[in-house]
């Protein structure tokens, strides 16, 4: 078994991006759902387990920071450990963010080695 | 370093480094002339101190070959061409977001908006813009535009 998770961003461009750049980091996947806004993503949220989410901050319908909002709010969905990938690098907004309750910070453009590096420090090494 | 000297290096940067694609000074006689020049154009506002709007103009031709390099595909395949104003739009919101932060520091927040088509009747005013950053890109001019202290109306 490996790792399932989700990229939320409104872009179709950065999701295969993405999900390209997820299968550079030589970590196991099970699985990589997408969605396009945080709306999408809630509803497949609740019916799939997810280990870890990336969303992007602004997305049309709903953004990152009300999407994890709104898994905070959900007990089933609390506990999802929840990255945001987006293009701003500002270190104040940044840390107004941890604040909130994210578990990374991904800047665009990214690379294999730094997603890979959130990812084994969020959901620690994996074993065979 | 200008402000414009700077841009270039962001454009440079995230081009490269996103899109895998490399720039350099567009040659006099690669100058496009704006009334034909086939070229699309995406906006980006960012809200801060200063508020303000980046815009970018580049060939359909340069929009394929960036959308098939982000997506790992050949710009013949169909995905290239139906994703490449998708891909403008993404390029432009990297380099919005880098941009800002290298020229006023990792301290001040921006807030930005969303990554928008502009209207061609834009692009001769663009063009004639003092503070315009034209570049190669591939084989391919690519405009630049930022207007700063200002948030333009919509469209």
């Amino acid at each position: 078994m490996g790792y399932t998770v989700m990229i939320v961003d409104d872009s179709d461009t950065i999701r295969t991006m993405l999900v390209r750049t997820l299968g550079m980091t030589k970590l196991p996947f099970d699985s990589i759902l997408t969605a396009c806004n945080g709306v999408e993503a809630l509803e497949q949220l609740r019916e799939h387990w997810i280990d870890l989410v990336f969303t992007d901050l602004h997305m049309p319908m709903m953004g990152g920071i009300e999407l994890l909002e709104k898994m905070q709010a959900e007990p089933s969905l609390n506990e999802i450990p929840v990255v945001i990938v987006s293009t701003e690098g500002s270190s104040t907004r940044i840390d107004q963010l941890k604040v909130k309750g994210i578990k990374g910070y991904i800047r665009k453009p990214f690379t294999p080695e730094g997603i890979r590096d959130v990812i084994l420090d969020i959901l620690g090494g994996w074993e065979k | 370093m200008s402000t414009k000297e700077q841009t270039v290096e962001v454009v440079n940067r995230i081009l490269e480094e996103a899109a895998f694609v490399f720039t350099d000074a567009l040659m006099p006689e690669d100058v496009p002339d704006p009334s034909m020049w086939e070229a699309s154009g995406v906006s980006l506002r960012f809200f801060g101190n200063p508020s303000g709007e980046m815009r970018m103009w580049a060939s359909e031709g340069f929009s394929r070959c960036v959308a098939a390099n982000m997506l790992g595909v050949s710009e013949d395949d169909p995905a290239a061409a139906e994703k490449g104003l998708d891909a403008l739009k993404e390029s432009l919101n990297i380099i919005v977001g880098n941009y800002l932060t290298a020229i006023y520091g990792e301290e001040p927040v921006f807030d930005l908006g969303l990554p928008e088509p502009v209207d061609r009747s834009r692009l001769g005013e663009d063009f004639d813009d003092p503070e315009a950053v034209l570049l190669a890109a591939d084989d391919h001019p690519i405009l630049f535009v930022i207007s700063l202290g200002k948030v333009p109306e919509n469209d």
